[in-house]
């Protein structure tokens, strides 16, 4: 059959080159987003995507979205291995009333995404004074860890209910590394964890941070080791850094502070049920209460000479 | 008539083209952007779109810099040069393959600086990548410094995987400063001299490895400081140390580091010896083994090092 139509003829074209196009815009390693760039494109260095959401579906498993000038990009889901690095490019996230920034779940990772790893590198979270949360995980498998590097990120203003930075709720256990990054004006926990009861160990590790103006600073829960280390944790109403351990203490939850200053909280360390929070080479001044719980000093420390729960020794 | 004045046309173009390309040759200064051309000259106006094109246009101690954001692709160095992409984000796509690699037995006799500086570079492997900083030297070639500083190296999963790794033999100098290393199947930072090599100095600070098989591997002849750096989540150890031809010269001090969560946290292998101090060591499976020596002020939850060494 010969088509004679010239109508036929054009939509033929039209659908022909809609279908290579998409073919052309599965799964590249590299994209790329500008604040002016359209979602209709490829994502590429020349014909950039405009959000996030948009770039995800056309990056590969492992692979990277970059910025190529600012803007305002968005809010995402991300269900696979994936890198965001604005690093240099001014890059932000609107979390609209009672939402989050960027929701990680890791059950909606592909089972052959086995390195379920997703990093987040120079992106400026805002709530606008009603967001809920800036960073959500999520996953609920015993099985499944996942790891999830934060860097160089700003997040403020979540005072819409919970009102976190950062929240990690995996139950599969994991890493969460945060670094070189500011927290503040939150409603709730600036980083939070919420494992359920008997879960796997979240290990949370916090080098170069800032929390300002939250409820808590960082509040740890069930079955999670910590490291903070080199950070700020100033002027949160309830406590600096709150730990708890609900299940049992199964896999107890500690905390190792080191080289922080903590001032200026309701509480400055609150060791709740069932964990440990040991402090060193830290400034804890100007607390409405140094600590309450297991809170162990490795003697070191400068409080104005108040005393910790304990001590614990140097080796 | 017509055919002559093509071939003058013709001639004169070529000329004009090769006294471009000529002045082109050995810029101090080369420009990579996200849009350039290598057949440009690399100029701030006629940018290029590569390292590996640039770098052929750039003189011997002269530097490379970033318009603006681009993935500026693997390149192999063979001369003095700083590749500086600050303020600008560059990416280098290494998968399966080497992200920069520095072959100082190719550097000119004349280049007496033997000296490479990276800057601001984001190397990503793809999962498959092999190593993003690859360094090699025998051991005659003396005097070479590599420095490396605000980069990020990430997903390595291909063998060796690694971060980066210094083969030289020849000793010199490997500075890493306020750089990012993580998802390696092997040494975030590894070194792998012969033996016999001269000593090899490394100094890490503001360096965060995670993820990867070891966080930092020094071998022979080796003499390495590492501080306020973070190691965390390395399966093998988070810094292992080894020395391999019986000289017992490889040494590590480690200060006002975090080193947590690895499989074992310092590893002293064969004739090395590991020093640390003001470090919070924390939830690693073994907290160390082999000659681990402590200052006492030490953050291990109560957990004791190998031995003592004194403060003075």
């Amino acid at each position: 059959m010969i088509i004679r139509d010239p109508i036929i003829k054009l939509l033929l074209i039209i659908c022909f080159t809609v279908a290579f196009a998409t073919a052309a815009q599965a799964q590249s390693s590299r994209t790329w987003v500008s604040g002016v760039g359209d979602d209709v494109n490829p994502c590429s260095r020349t014909a950039p995507c405009k959000t996030f959401a948009g770039a995800i579906s056309k990056t590969a498993v492992n692979g990277e979205i970059n910025c190529l000038d600012p803007g305002g990009f968005g809010a995402v889901t991300i269900s696979k291995s994936i890198q965001i690095d604005c690093h240099e490019i001014y890059a932000g996230v609107l979390e609209t009333a009672g939402s989050n920034g960027v929701n990680i779940n890791i059950d909606n990772f592909a089972q052959t995404d086995t390195r379920r790893t997703v990093r987040l590198r120079n992106l400026n979270f805002s709530g606008a004074d009603v967001g809920a949360r800036g960073i959500s995980i999520t996953g609920s498998s015993l099985g499944n860890n996942g790891e999830v590097f934060v860097e160089d990120c700003m997040m403020d203003g979540n005072f819409g209910s919970p009102g976190n930075g950062i929240r990690d709720a995996r139950n599969g256990g994991g890493l969460l590394r945060v670094s070189n990054t500011t927290i503040r004006n939150m409603s709730g926990a600036g980083i939070g964890t919420a494992a359920g009861f008997l879960s796997g160990t979240t290990k949370v590790v916090l080098n170069k941070v800032q929390i300002y103006n939250c409820a808590f600073g960082v509040a740890i829960s069930t079955n999670t080791k910590a490291t903070i280390s080199d950070s700020i944790i100033s002027g949160n109403t309830t406590a600096g850094i709150f730990s708890e351990d609900l299940d049992g203490g199964v896999i107890a939850t500690e905390v190792a502070v080191d080289h922080c200053v903590v001032s200026k909280n309701g509480t400055g360390f609150q060791a709740s049920t069932n964990s440990t929070i040991r402090v060193s080479n830290t400034t804890a001044m100007n607390n409405t209460t140094l600590f309450t719980g297991t809170v162990l000093s490795y003697t070191n420390n400068q409080t104005g000479g108040a005393a910790f729960g304990g001590t614990v020794l140097k080796t | 008539m017509r055919k002559f004045r093509f071939t003058i046309l013709t001639m004169a173009v070529m000329a004009f083209s090769l006294m471009a390309f000529s002045s082109a040759q050995a810029q101090s200064r080369t420009w990579v952007s996200g849009v350039g051309d290598d057949l440009n000259p690399c100029s701030r106006t006629a940018p290029c779109k590569t390292f590996s094109g640039a770098i052929s246009k750039t003189a011997t101690n002269g530097e490379i810099n970033c318009l603006d954001p681009g993935a500026f692709g693997t390149v192999t160095i063979t001369k003095s040069i700083q590749i500086d992409c600050h303020e600008v984000f560059a990416g280098i796509l290494n998968s399966a393959t080497n992200g920069v690699s520095i072959a100082f037995d190719s550097f000119a006799g004349t280049d007496t600086r033997k000296s490479v500086r990276l800057r601001n570079l984001n190397f990503s492997g793809f999962d498959t990548g092999t190593r993003g900083i690859s360094i090699t030297g025998a051991v005659g070639v003396t005097g070479t410094e590599v420095f490396v500083e605000d980069c990020r190296i990430d997903g390595n999963f291909g063998s060796p995987g690694n971060g980066i790794r210094d083969a030289r033999s020849g000793g010199g100098l490997l500075m890493v400063n306020n750089t990012t290393i993580r998802n390696m199947l092997g040494a975030g930072i590894g070194t792998a001299p012969a033996n016999g090599a001269a000593n090899l100095k490394v100094v890490l600070s503001n360096v965060r490895v995670s993820n990867c098989a070891n966080g930092v591997a020094v071998s022979t002849n080796n003499k390495v400081t590492i501080y306020d750096s973070v190691f965390n989540q390395n399966s093998s150890a988070g810094i292992f140390a080894e020395d391999l031809d019986a000289g017992g010269q490889t040494e590590v001090a480690v200060d006002n580091c975090v080193v947590s969560d690895n499989g074992t946290g310092f590893n002293a292998s064969t004739n090395s010896t590991i020093r640390v101090s003001n470090t919070t060591a924390m939830y690693n499976t073994a907290l160390f083994s082999g000659s681990v020596l402590s200052y006492a002020n030490n953050q291990a939850a109560g957990a004791a090092f190998g031995g003592p060494v004194s403060p003075s």
